[in-house]
């Protein structure tokens, strides 16, 4: 039986760096989409992504197992990533993200790109907190109290912070849809 | 349950985040009233609205080579640190910091008596004007000479040199 996240830190803090490997394999998917999303670069994302396990790696001689090791990675990135998007302009693309094809495709596939476009433009006018408040419940699937945790906030600022992006969002796609 | 409280829980209630009851009060609610269900409404707009959104490219390759190969070259130092630490038995970690802390306090003692000895010094030179000006070398001037005047003239005899 493998060992868990929190046995491996522990390793890590020893000096075990096939420990250190192992977290990094099994979590990277994680950081690397949370910074992908927010930052929307994929030279960003990466350096973010790495940052974030050196910050780990660097704090394992203190590190204690208050919280589960998924939570406190989704605190260092989500951190990264906010500062990242403070020193920065708010990015307005009228791409695609990579991932589409840029083959056109049937007429109904169109239809949900530019969707997926729209959304896209919608969520980047959203605060930084409130953006990333709703890219850990919605796409890493965190509950308000890990979010509450990786934003370090209250659970009751998290639930504002879901609220008033969700509302944002779907005016700011009201009005494009009225357009 | 009133319009007010019920919309301040519709995000928790469209994450599933509430009790049972709690979420059987809200779903009557919205059930008999027009806003709020309209409320409810807008932000399974943005729900649906996100799941629209592709999945991210996958992680670039050799991730987690690159950042093992960077831990690798961290390590000696953090190894170094932890070895040293590992020697000392916890007496001699105490009297590790005692010495340090004892060290710490002569040091901050003797630059009192530095600073006291270095303000006496200044406050002697600074009731010999000559000396401030550097011109204590021509003391031994005769009475009259050019030097003497200057001698004068930087003892403030006439009138602080204006």
């Amino acid at each position: 039986m493998g060992r868990t996240d929190e046995e491996l830190m522990l390793a890590v803090a020893s000096g075990d760096l096939d420990a250190f490997g192992e977290l990094v394999r099994r979590h990277q998917r994680s950081a690397w989409n949370v910074a992908w999303r927010m930052l929307q670069d994929p030279t960003e994302a990466e350096d973010s992504a790495q940052d974030a396990f050196l910050k780990i790696l660097n704090a394992a001689p203190r590190y204690r197992p208050t919280a589960s090791f998924r939570t406190y990675l989704y605190r260092v990135i989500s951190r990264l990533c906010l500062d990242r998007l403070r020193k920065k302009h708010p990015i307005y693309t009228d791409r695609l993200p990579p991932s589409v094809s840029e083959d056109p495709g049937p007429p109904e596939q169109i239809g949900r790109r530019e969707t997926a476009a729209d959304v896209r433009r919608a969520l980047d006018t959203l605060p930084p907190r409130q953006r990333m408040a709703l890219v850990l419940q919605h796409f890493e699937e965190l509950s308000y109290g890990e979010i509450a945790e990786a934003m370090d906030t209250s659970i009751k600022s998290v639930e504002r912070l879901l609220s008033r992006g969700r509302n944002q969002l779907a005016m700011a796609l009201d009005a494009k849809r009225r357009k | 349950m009133n319009c007010r409280h019920t919309r301040s829980r519709l995000s928790r209630y469209l994450d599933g985040e509430m009790s049972v009851t709690e979420r059987e009060r809200i779903e009557s609610h919205v059930n008999a009233c027009d806003a709020c269900r309209k409320a409810l409404e807008h932000l399974q707009i943005a729900s649906e609205a996100l799941a629209q959104l592709p999945a991210p490219p996958d992680v670039p390759q050799g991730f987690a080579e690159r950042l093992r190969s960077l831990a690798a070259q961290r390590a000696p130092i953090q190894q170094t640190m932890l070895s040293f630490h590992d020697l000392l038995t916890p007496p001699m970690r105490f009297a590790a910091a005692a010495v340090l802390m004892l060290g710490l306090g002569l040091g901050a003692v003797l630059s009192l008596d530095l600073n006291r000895i270095g303000a006496v010094q200044e406050s002697q030179t600074a009731m010999d004007p000559a000396a401030v000006y550097g011109l204590d070398v021509l003391t031994d001037a005769p009475g009259g000479s050019l030097a003497d005047a200057y001698l004068v003239l930087a003892g403030g005899a006439n009138g602080g040199g204006e």
